[in-house]
């Protein structure tokens, strides 16, 4: 028996859009959305949490972390009267952030140069590579005992540590974001006299973002572990020298306490900072899927 | 409009491996064009056509030779590069593509900017970007920018060999009123016969390892069409010294002699 298809033309300004077009239930609709899986996964971490302190009397439960985290901004620094800046947590926290940020910046400037150098030019990449191998390879504990030997207590010596040990990354992704600038637009550029100021904005930088952005993750979190390591070690303020106070007095809660601050502090650099700069200097390519696909045309 | 003067330039790339020859491109190419004039460079595919552009634009450097480009007053001349690809940003709009080759970014030159996007029928376009638009769109807004600048020399390196035949035919149409307009000096790479007899009013047989090999005036009036009874007659002429050249080339080379034997022995 053959079958029986009826074809029906659409009625005019109608559209047709397959099964994509079909309603979901929405409780179905809750449970597959982005934002359940996102918020999901974050209760269920605070739920082992709680589990694992309510188990073991050595494991901080999220309430007296958090407990935990009121009083010591609640405590006053050094011998001063207390206020909102002059706190345990926050002057803490500031001096850490301070020579982050430092350390960071001498990062940019030492790594994006040489890694954009060392892609464009085989010499300076034959120079480079052993160096950069060297300091991939080494440890930021190392580096952090190094310089707290070499430096002392201070801010040189988690600065110096930051930057030895998060720059080598910052070097090899800007590296890859070198070699992927397109030949032919280069040649382009080079063809029309364009001036290397306005290569660097609209051809050089745009064709290495997702290569810098990467680097710059990486970078960040390299220098913002390595100032807490270093301060850990041999410092006397600062996030790591507060963290390794509470633990040398066995205090669980403290150290617990400060590893959600530095914990918190890379999260809200992440998700403030980089992945704005990230989808800014990538909204075009939303321009582009917005228009009505990943690539349409209308010649 | 430019004088370009070049003489015996020769060009040649380091070998692939270390244990092949050098690679010459071209072989002491001489050359020289200036005026309104619209020529032609054509011949067999790696007989060094886009290596010389390359050269003239001043992305290669001959091994040895020189190329001068001048004003008919002799200052340096002003660039126009059309390439195989349009090579456009695609993270610029179509606008700021142009844009980012004048050195002014002033509202006259976007102004100026959209006239050329006018004459090239992308008029509501500037918006868009390169991925927006259709192979054919995007080679016209190369063509725009290569216009735009203003230059004293354009060069265009086999601008429609990436497109369908009716959209090469309508660009090639099209820039022939582009050209009549705006009488610069147009230096075209090509290696379809048709499309240099009917676009240009010279043409430059160049022979495998880029040497010259014939000079042919086209004259004809424009605009012209493929159909045309003269451009065929003309196309004709050329392909009969392509066939020379090739008699030629097999007679100074015994081995290319006895390939073209042994090949019409298997088809008969």
């Amino acid at each position: 028996m053959g079958r029986s298809v009826t074809e029906q033309a659409p009625a005019a300004g109608a559209i047709s859009i397959g099964s994509g077009a079909r309603r979901r239930n929405p409780i179905v609709r809750f449970l597959v959305a982005d934002r359940t899986a996102r918020w999901s996964s974050r209760i269920l971490l605070v739920v082992v949490w709680q589990l694992a302190g309510a188990l073991s009397p050595r494991f901080p439960t999220p309430v007296e972390t958090f407990s935990f985290i009121v009083d010591e901004f609640n405590r006053p620094f050094g011998d001063g009267a207390w206020s909102v800046w002059n706190n345990e947590l926050v002057r803490n926290l500031f001096i850490s952030i301070q020579r982050a940020v430092s350390a960071f910046c001498i990062v940019v400037m030492i790594g994006v140069p040489i890694g954009y150098a060392m892609g464009r030019w085989w010499r300076i990449q034959a120079y480079f590579t052993d160096i950069v191998m060297v300091g991939i390879a080494l440890p930021a504990y190392i580096w952090a005992l190094l310089g707290v030997m070499w430096f002392g207590f201070g801010f040189r010596a988690p600065v110096f540590c930051a930057v030895v040990s998060a720059t080598p990354g910052l070097i090899v992704q800007v590296l890859q974001g070198s070699l992927a600038i397109p030949r032919e637009l280069r040649d382009m550029s080079g063809a029309y006299g364009v001036p290397f100021r306005w290569q660097v904005r609209h051809l050089i930088l745009p064709s290495m973002a997702g290569a810098l952005i990467a680097g710059f993750r990486l970078a960040i979190n390299a220098a913002w572990g390595c100032v807490v390591l270093v301060e850990w070690f041999g410092n006397n303020e600062g996030a790591g020298f507060r963290a390794r106070y509470w633990y040398d007095v066995n205090n669980y809660n403290g150290l617990m306490g400060w590893g959600v601050i530095v914990l918190c502090v890379v999260i809200t650099v992440d998700r403030g900072v980089v992945e704005r700069i990230d989808h800014a200097v990538h909204r075009w390519r939303g321009r582009i899927t917005s228009f009505g696909g990943t690539r349409t045309s209308v010649g | 409009m430019a004088r370009l003067t070049a003489t015996r330039v020769i060009k040649e790339f380091p070998p692939p491996t270390k244990h092949q020859p050098t690679v010459r491109a071209l072989d002491g190419l001489d050359f020289e064009m200036s005026g309104q004039t619209f020529v032609s460079m054509v011949g067999p595919s790696g007989c060094g056509k886009s290596t010389f552009l390359n050269i003239v634009s001043g992305i290669e450097t001959p091994s040895s030779g020189s190329v001068e480009v001048t004003t008919e007053e002799g200052r340096p001349a002003r660039l126009g590069y059309v390439f195989q690809d349009p090579r456009l940003l695609p993270w610029r709009t179509v606008m700021a593509n142009l844009l980012y080759v004048h050195p002014k970014k002033t509202d006259e030159t976007r102004a100026h900017i959209q006239e050329y996007l006018d004459l090239v029928g992308l008029r509501g376009f500037e918006h868009m970007y390169p991925a927006h638009l259709s192979g054919g769109m995007q080679q016209r807004v190369g063509i725009a920018r290569a216009f735009s600048v203003e230059p004293d020399l354009l060069l265009m390196d086999e601008p429609f060999s990436h497109l369908d035949a009716i959209t090469a035919r309508k660009l090639r149409e099209e820039l022939q009123g582009i050209w009549e307009r705006s009488k610069k000096t147009v230096l075209f790479v090509t290696h379809d016969v048709l499309e240099a007899v009917q676009l240009s009013n010279r043409i430059i047989i160049v022979e495998y390892g880029g040497r010259n090999f014939a000079d042919i005036q086209i004259d004809l009036p424009y605009p012209r069409l493929q159909s045309d009874p003269e451009v065929a007659t003309a196309q004709a002429k050329i392909l009969g010294l392509f066939e020379e050249m090739e008699r030629r080339r097999a007679e100074l080379d015994p081995r290319i002699a006895e390939l073209a034997q042994s090949s019409k022995a298997r088809e008969a």
